[in-house]
């Protein structure tokens, strides 16, 4: 019995030892080979992009195979329909993305751990500064358009608000509806987080970058910030127009004209009027590279702002770039 | 048959004595003593190397803001420059929302936690023991994205509703969800400590004509309240380093109270308003250290200020819980002076009595609210009913007693009721929202569609790597940790330094080792790896299965080192003299002898560790877990992955438009995930005591 045991609990820790081993040197190795693959991969690289007439070059795929995204979650949904429909065209491409906040994203860019940023806000200039710090260029790509809409609890009678009036709610100088011809309902202001290229783009825009009220709702999405206000009388958020299209069809919350100053016609963000620049709060939407784009990358920045790539960005309810 | 193996046995054992009296043999067993004695100091360099590097990357923070500003600073605004140029890291008001939201978790759980313990310690019969102990334990193992989960579809739209509150998102929702948290870590220690007291001042107190529950009350508590301390200590360490919940339920602002409270905010100034402001806050939102943490860590570039004002508060965030675990330990020694009890303990266990009995009545009442419709109303009463029947059951042995003991175990009855209905409700709720859910395609196909449609297969993919990864790592160094300890070390300061540093370890907050992972072993290895290996692009430096894995075993090490050297300290020594006076070696002894007899509780151990690895998402927040990846190869070290805790997070606070049933349907498969591995854990020990044959 014993002699039995003690076999099996011989076999058992080299089982773990060798296991343990392994995990610990895989990583060297496979780490190790990981650069040579430039042979090995472009023929299925090259099998691959066949099937895509742009990339009748064959660049040379990019070694340590997944391309990784990473950075804004007002780009996310728009990045991963991208990514999935690039991934059909070229299965060998091997993508991930990742959301996180435009601030993420370019932090990342710059550490070297993704090698595209999505952001729904311009690099800072000491972000271009750190990218040159690290011996690079950030290339600026613009993908898209954006209007960030203003919504409240489907129950508020306010008509309109001015860019004025949306300062004064979210500095926190502004606390009832009652004071901008809305009903006597304490405000809850919902926005995001400060990784967010929204909450940047909103505080700069909008607030003159002074401070939001400390007692916004902070929240890590578009989604969760019309969660929150569809479930909440006195509630008020900034969310990109794609993100609001469902919930205001849904009549969970309702969208709110908006004009640069009183006085102005107060218009609500289709199309036409961000592409005007009549409506007041609008941005362009960018993709982020190390230098200029190539293989895999430039492929899908070319597919993005290529026909097929808008034809997703009107679907998905964002604003395309013509 | 058998002697003949006992024959053979006997000269194997003879032809390994000479064998190891061979020089290879000394060598070898040398380098195994170098190796599990190097195991035995792990817990004491994990612990210092959190420190040094949380702490290497705060410092820096210092040297260009004013260290009073942070520290007493009552505004944290990091995107807006203020007073010279510089951005407000004020440090008050997060500490003061951690504070307050642990206060109100606290409140709730401790009588909930002592009376649940006391009942099962003293009042039940015994033979439901086992089973009320097991349902605590799987309490525990609840993973707290699921309780953030409840607390956001239940728990915060109740209360909204219920109470008038202008947002669910409340710090009164983040104490409550919190207390299922903290109530089955205290009513598990409390218990043990309750079991421990000797039984002849028991049978002394009852000799002298005492009844059960004066003895309950007045001996028996008294004795064991410095373990009752201790347990307390440990669930405020558990709420205030919790990440998940606290990001989920709480809104992430400072409320106006709190505002009024710190002075920021204008508000007349007498004391009385103060104490309105307390109790108001708990109606709005708040804002923790872990979550902001958890939320800005994303955004930040290292270097800036506002990275560093984060590590700052992973340091608070440490030294809090390392004095937290101080004073427990401390406490959980002076438990074994039991005659040390005071008369104060005996009116403060009546008055946590009454005060569960009142909670348990207002816990079934606002579950029956919840529940809303008639059915759920009705899958309530049953439950309660069948509870209640479970819970009034009083052991038989306990005769004299008088009216109000009656009332007083009704009490405690009612405050075990508390304790386990909410997370029976919480998993009722999330099984009836999810089992339409499970089909094939759901378990087994990628999502799309951002995550608001498609199946969840690449998570629990992830998943299972991510657990298998863990196990790998973390088996063999507790296991020889605990071999060092049990089999080795002698007593004395290094000893008591590493068992300091294991209960240290167990204690440090979720995202404080997120934080570690993220620059240890994705910045720091990840940064040389790719050197080493001369990746173009960098591979290591991504988030990886690997990285995940190497942080959950980090944070799961305690976990199987303290079990398997239970299962070691279990095998009498009488096998090790035998085995030594036969001639055997140390290490023959261990490997022939010792570790064969405590394989299955070894293996509890691991189970439970791998349970937990499951289960945690603030470790693989900045290490492993991504949104979305094209990437269908099964889950590879040097590839990110995704996860079943993070892919919940994401989908309830980014892919909202999911149907509810899609939330529910992850929740139920993490949630059934790991409660199937904690019940094999469970049965796999009772099984274990039974057959135990020595």
């Amino acid at each position: 019995m014993i002699t039995s045991r003690s076999a099996f609990i011989r076999t058992a820790l080299h089982a773990t030892v060798s296991a343990f081993v392994a995990t610990v040197s895989l990583p060297l190795l496979t780490g190790c080979d990981a650069p040579a693959p430039e042979s090995a991969s472009s023929p299925a690289a090259a099998g691959g992009t066949g099937a895509s007439p742009a990339a009748g070059g064959s660049a040379p795929m990019t070694a340590g195979g997944n391309v990784s995204i990473e950075g804004s979650d007002t780009l996310l949904p728009l990045s991963q329909k991208w990514v999935e429909a690039f991934g059909k065209k070229n299965p060998n491409a091997k993508m991930t993305v990742t959301g996180g906040g435009s601030g993420q994203g370019i932090t990342a860019l710059i550490n070297g751990t993704a090698a595209i940023a999505n952001a729904s806000r311009a690099a800072e200039d000491k972000e271009k500064d750190a990218a040159k710090a690290k011996g690079f260029e950030m290339v600026e790509t613009a993908v898209a358009r954006d209007g960030i809409t203003i919504v409240v609890h489907p129950s508020n009678t306010v008509q309109s608000l001015t860019l004025e009036q949306l300062k004064g709610i979210y500095t926190g100088k502004i606390n009832n509806w009652k004071e901008i011809g809305g009903p006597d309902t304490k405000i809850i202001a919902s926005g995001r987080d400060t990784a967010s290229g929204t909450y940047k783009y909103f505080q700069e825009d909008v607030l003159k970058k002074e401070k939001y009220r400390p007692d916004m709702l902070t929240t890590p999405s578009n989604n969760k910030i019309a969660d929150n206000v569809s479930k909440q009388k006195g509630g008020i958020g900034y969310i990109g127009v794609a993100y609001a299209t469902e919930f205001v069809q849904a009549g969970k919350v309702k969208e709110v004209p908006v004009a640069f100053k009183q006085g102005d016609a107060p218009v609500l963000p289709t199309s036409e009027n961000i592409l005007s620049g009549k409506y007041p709060i609008s941005r362009a939407l960018f993709n982020y590279t190390k230098g200029q784009p190539e293989g895999v990358v430039k492929e899908y920045l070319d597919f993005v702002t290529g026909p097929e790539g808008q034809e997703i960005v009107k679907k998905e309810g964002y604003i395309t770039l013509k | 048959m058998s002697t003949a193996v006992s024959n053979a046995d006997r000269s194997n054992a003879s032809l390994s004595l000479t064998d190891s009296r061979t020089r290879l043999s000394r060598f070898r067993e040398k380098i195994i003593n170098g190796v599990i004695t190097a195991s035995g100091m792990t817990s004491i360099v994990f612990v210092a190397l959190i420190f040094l590097f949380i702490f290497k990357e705060a410092f820096p923070l210092l040297s260009t803001y004013p260290a009073a500003r942070f520290f007493f600073g009552r505004e944290w605004a990091p995107t807006t420059e203020g007073v010279g140029g510089l951005p407000d890291y004020g440090l008050v008001p997060l500490l003061l929302s951690s504070v307050l939201v642990t206060l109100g978790a606290v409140a709730l759980a401790v009588p909930l936690g002592v009376a649940t313990a006391v009942y099962i310690a003293e009042v039940a019969p015994p033979r439901f023991r086992p089973t009320l102990k097991a349902l605590i334990e799987l309490l525990a193992a609840v993973p707290s994205v699921v309780l953030g989960f409840f607390g956001m579809m239940v728990l915060g739209p109740y209360l909204q509703a219920r109470f008038g509150f202008a947002t669910g998102d409340t710090l009164l929702t983040g104490s409550i969800t919190l207390a299922l948290m903290a109530v089955p870590t205290i009513a598990t220690i409390s218990e043990d400590a309750l079991a421990a007291v000797p039984r002849d001042i028991r049978e002394a107190s009852l000799g002298l004509g005492a009844t059960h529950w004066q003895t309950v009350r007045n001996v028996i508590f008294p004795a064991a309240a410095s373990g009752v301390v201790a347990a307390v200590m440990l669930g405020v360490g558990r709420a205030i380093g919790e990440t998940m919940v606290v990001l989920m339920v709480t809104g992430n602002g400072v409320g106006i109270n709190l505002l009024q409270l710190m002075g920021v905010m204008p508000g007349t100034n007498n004391p009385l308003t103060a104490f309105q402001n307390v109790f108001g806050a708990y109606a709005e939102v708040c804002r923790t250290l872990t979550a902001t943490v958890a939320s800005e860590m994303g955004e930040v570039v290292p270097g800036q200020s506002h990275y560093h004002a984060l590590f700052m508060l992973g340091v608070v965030l440490f030294v809090i819980t390392f004095l937290i675990n101080f004073t427990a330990d401390f406490a959980l020694k002076r438990t074994r002076d039991v005659r040390s009890g005071s008369g104060g303990a005996s009116a403060f266990l009546s008055f946590l009595a009454v005060l569960g009995g009142v909670l348990g009545i207002g816990v079934t009442i606002a579950l029956v609210g919840m529940a809303g419709d008639a059915a759920g109303g009705l899958g309530i009463g049953l439950l309660v009913a069948t509870l209640a029947l479970l819970v009034f059951l009083i052991r038989p042995t306990i005769t004299y007693r008088r009216p109000i003991d009656y009332a007083m175990y009704a009490c405690l009855g009612l405050g075990l009721l508390a304790a386990l209905l909410p997370t029976l409700f919480l998993f009722g709720n999330i099984l009836i929202g999810g089992f339409r859910q499970l089909t094939p395609g759901f378990l087994t196909q990628a999502p799309s569609d951002g995550g608001t449609a498609g199946g969840i297969g690449p998570a629990i993919l992830g998943t299972l790597g991510l657990m298998f990864g863990t196990i790998l790592l973390a088996l063999p160094l507790g296991i020889c940790a605990a071999i060092y300890l049990s089999e080795f070390a002698k007593k004395g300061p290094l000893v008591g330094a590493i068992r300091m540093a294991i209960v240290n370890l167990a204690g440090v907050p979720s995202i404080v080792h997120g934080l570690f992972g993220l620059i240890v072993f994705k910045t720091f290895l990840g940064g040389w790896l790719d050197y080493f290996a001369r990746n173009s692009t960098p591979v290591w430096q991504n988030r990886t299965l690997l990285w995940g894995a190497a942080t959950l075993a980090i944070l799961v090490l305690p976990i199987v080192i303290t079990t398997t050297e239970e299962a070691l300290l279990s095998v009498p020594a009488s096998f090790r003299e035998g085995s030594v006076g036969l001639g055997a070696t140390r290490w023959q002894t261990i490997r022939r002898v010792v570790l064969p007899a405590a394989i299955p509780g070894i293996l509890t151990g691991a189970i439970l560790a791998i349970g937990r690895s499951a289960g945690e998402t603030a470790p693989i927040l900045f290490t492993a877990a991504v949104t979305f990846t094209t990437d269908v190869r099964l889950p590879s070290p040097d590839a990110p992955v995704l996860a079943l805790p993070y892919h919940l997070y994401y989908v309830v606070t980014q892919a909202t438009q999911a149907s509810d049933g899609l939330k529910y349907g992850i929740a139920l498969v993490l949630l059934g995930l790991v409660f199937t591995v904690n019940i094999t854990a469970i049965l796999l020990r009772t099984r274990l005591r039974r057959a135990r044959r020595w």
